[in-house]
């Protein structure tokens, strides 16, 4: 196992994994997985395809269990509570730590019910403040200019980057602590690229951030520390500014300069 | 070498000319039954079809009049069929789509029942509803709370309806179940990240989307129910009755009852032939028409579908809409 360092003191951290292990029908996607985020930092998550890094997203709200035949052990804490342990509240677990997928995943009603979606279940608002908070969420997107005059159309006639804002926005009207990315510009042109960045970096702060990113100016540009995977392990994990200067691992150096994959 | 392959060219070319011309053949047969069924209907409904066909009971022993009394019965059949026939499907269907294991012994079994509820044999299904509806609930329900009188342990409208609804509750289930598994699965994963409960998911999100095909399913349902004589025999279809039916309870006429009472038991079958072909054609032209608006909406609905999909997989890139 790769010596896991945290360099700088933590803030008191939002969420921990505690050697967390994940295997997909019996292989194992992630080994052993140990790392501190602190309180409202943004943390990008590189590696190559198939390192598993997906599959640390989903251990962090428990999407995994949604896919066949997947084991968890070791602990991940939320606020120090081990969300693992047995009488957690999945769904809550999933508002507090929503997801954003690679592919803008709208669903085909208007781009308010869209955004009231989760809004209505959860019960976070009285009737009449649901709306505030689709507005809220909205604006907090920077979407609201173009969409205000087209709340009750459908929110497939959003452009691809729009969409993906639109899911941001669906994410956050549930007043999450965490925000987990996977490759959320990944299927975007460069401008609504820029677009998303220029959201999570202006999100930055008011939420902890995971984001999984195949882009590593990307992740150097927008995060604060940096973890590497390479076969479910974590071989690195630093400040960002460390990790992209100063990698301490050689498969750290390999995969930044392109020699490795 | 060069010459054997040439003679297997044209051994397979005479293999494909014959081909050609069974399955040419066999279409043609299909039309042509299809055509002369049709024709001979028409032929010989046409000329009776009319207003007051369609709105006046039968009269002087079934020997003149209309059919409306068999019209309003087929009608009342069909829609508590349907009440029955919706709810039982599409519950089902949404329970092997959406929550069951699909290599559960459990699911596997349901899924046996529902394939071999489809072949059963119509006939079958007046014995079920014969022994199992009228005998065992509608007795058991006069004992209970009628004292033994008869009320329900007869021939009545509701257990037709209800052995109607298990002829056809496979049609619901399965297109039901189409419908719910042409919606992509990342949709449901999108609703569970944001953590909401498998129900709302179904019930706010998945069936909003399934709803024509559901509709679609149900018409079908209908119409294949409309043209089935077997299973309302001796369960609750009558011979002849001068009033209409107000109670679940009651027994009523209906079309193709009507049709087989028509041409069997008639005391003057020249009389009655032309009233024959004036209720077969309407009841061809009923479940025609069913079928053909079930037709429709299922196309509408995969066109619409397939459009959403490329919607979803070629979004506009450009920002500025
Ligand atoms: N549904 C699944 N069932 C079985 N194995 C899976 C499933 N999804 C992913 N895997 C496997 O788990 C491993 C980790 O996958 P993961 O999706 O986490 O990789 P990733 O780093 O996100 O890759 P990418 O950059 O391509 O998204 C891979 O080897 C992959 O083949
Ligand atoms: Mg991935």
């Amino acid at each position: 196992m790769a010596a896991v360092k945290w360099l700088g003191e933590p803030k008191s951290p939002k969420v921990a994994l505690e050697n967390l292990s994940v295997s997909y029908q019996g292989r194992p996607v992630l080994k052993h997985v140990s790392l501190v985020i602190p309180e409202g930092r943004l943390v990008a998550i590189i590696g190559p395809s198939g390192s598993g890094k997906s599959a640390l997203l989903y251990a962090l709200n428990r999407m995994n269990e949604t896919l066949p035949e997947t084991r968890t052990e070791g602990r991940v804490l939320l606020n120090g509570e081990n969300i693992y342990a047995p009488g957690v509240d999945l769904q809550e677990l999933r508002r507090r730590v929503p997801i954003i997928f690679p592919r803008p995943i709208v669903f085909p009603q208007s781009i308010y019910d869209n955004v009231a979606f989760g809004l209505r279940y959860h019960g976070l608002a009285s009737q009449g403040r649901v709306a505030d908070l689709v507005f809220e969420s909205l604006r907090l997107v920077g979407l609201w200019d173009e969409v205000k005059g087209r709340l009750h159309r459908s929110a497939l006639e959003l452009t691809a980057g729009q969409r993906q804002l639109l899911c941001i926005a669906r994410a956050l009207a549930l007043q999450p602590e965490v925000l987990l990315l996977d490759e959320p510009c990944g299927s975007l042109d460069a401008i609504s690229t820029l677009r998303v960045e220029n959201l999570i970096q202006e999100l930055k702060g008011r939420y902890t951030m995971v984001v999984v990113t195949h882009n590593m100016q990307e992740a150097a540009r927008i995060s604060d520390e940096t973890g590497f995977l390479l076969e479910g392990e974590l071989v690195e994990y630093g400040s960002t500014e460390q990790i992209f200067t100063q990698p301490q691992d050689e498969r750290t150096e390999q995969y930044l300069t392109g020699r490795l994959f | 070498m060069a010459i054997r392959v040439k003679m297997g060219k044209a051994v397979q070319k005479v293999e494909d000319a014959l081909l050609y011309l069974l399955v040419g053949l066999a279409a043609f047969i299909l039309v042509a039954m299809l055509s002369l069924v049709v024709g001979v209907t028409v032929r010989g409904g046409l000329p009776v079809l009319s207003w007051r066909f369609l709105t006046t009971p039968p009269s002087i022993g079934m020997t003149a009049g209309g059919i409306s009394t068999a019209i309003f019965g087929t009608l009342a059949l069909v829609i508590l069929m349907t009440l029955a026939v919706v709810p039982m499907g599409v519950l089902t269907a949404i329970y092997l789509a959406e929550y069951a294991d699909r290599r559960s012994p459990l699911t596997r079994a349901i899924r046996e029942a529902v394939e071999t509820l489809a072949s059963v044999p119509t006939i079958v299904f007046w014995l079920f509803g014969l022994g199992f509806f009228v005998q065992f609930l509608g007795r058991g329900i006069d004992s209970l709370f009628f004292r033994g009188e008869l009320n329900y342990g007869q021939p009545a409208l509701i257990w037709s309806a209800l052995t109607m609804a298990f002829l056809t509750v496979p049609v619901v289930i399965v297109e039901t179940e189409q419908a719910l598994s042409f919606i992509p699965g990342e949709q449901r994963l999108a609703a569970y990240s944001l953590g909401v409960s498998r129900w709302y998911t179904v019930s706010r999100l998945i069936l909003p989307q399934a709803f024509p095909g559901i509709l679609s399913g149900t018409i079908l349902a209908l119409s294949r129910g409309a043209g089935e004589v077997a299973p309302i025999m001796f369960t609750g279809a009558a011979y002849y009755l001068p009033y209409l039916p107000t109670q679940p309870n009651d027994q009523f006429m209906e079309l193709g009852y009507h049709i087989y009472v028509l041409a069997t038991q008639s005391p003057d079958i020249e009389l009655t032939k032309p009233l024959l072909f004036g209720t077969a054609l309407v009841l061809l032209l009923l479940t025609f028409s069913l079928n053909l608006v079930a037709l429709l909406i299922r196309r509408a609905m995969f066109q619409r579908l397939a459009r959403h999909r490329a919607r979803q997989e070629s979004p506009r890139t450009c920002e500025d809409f």
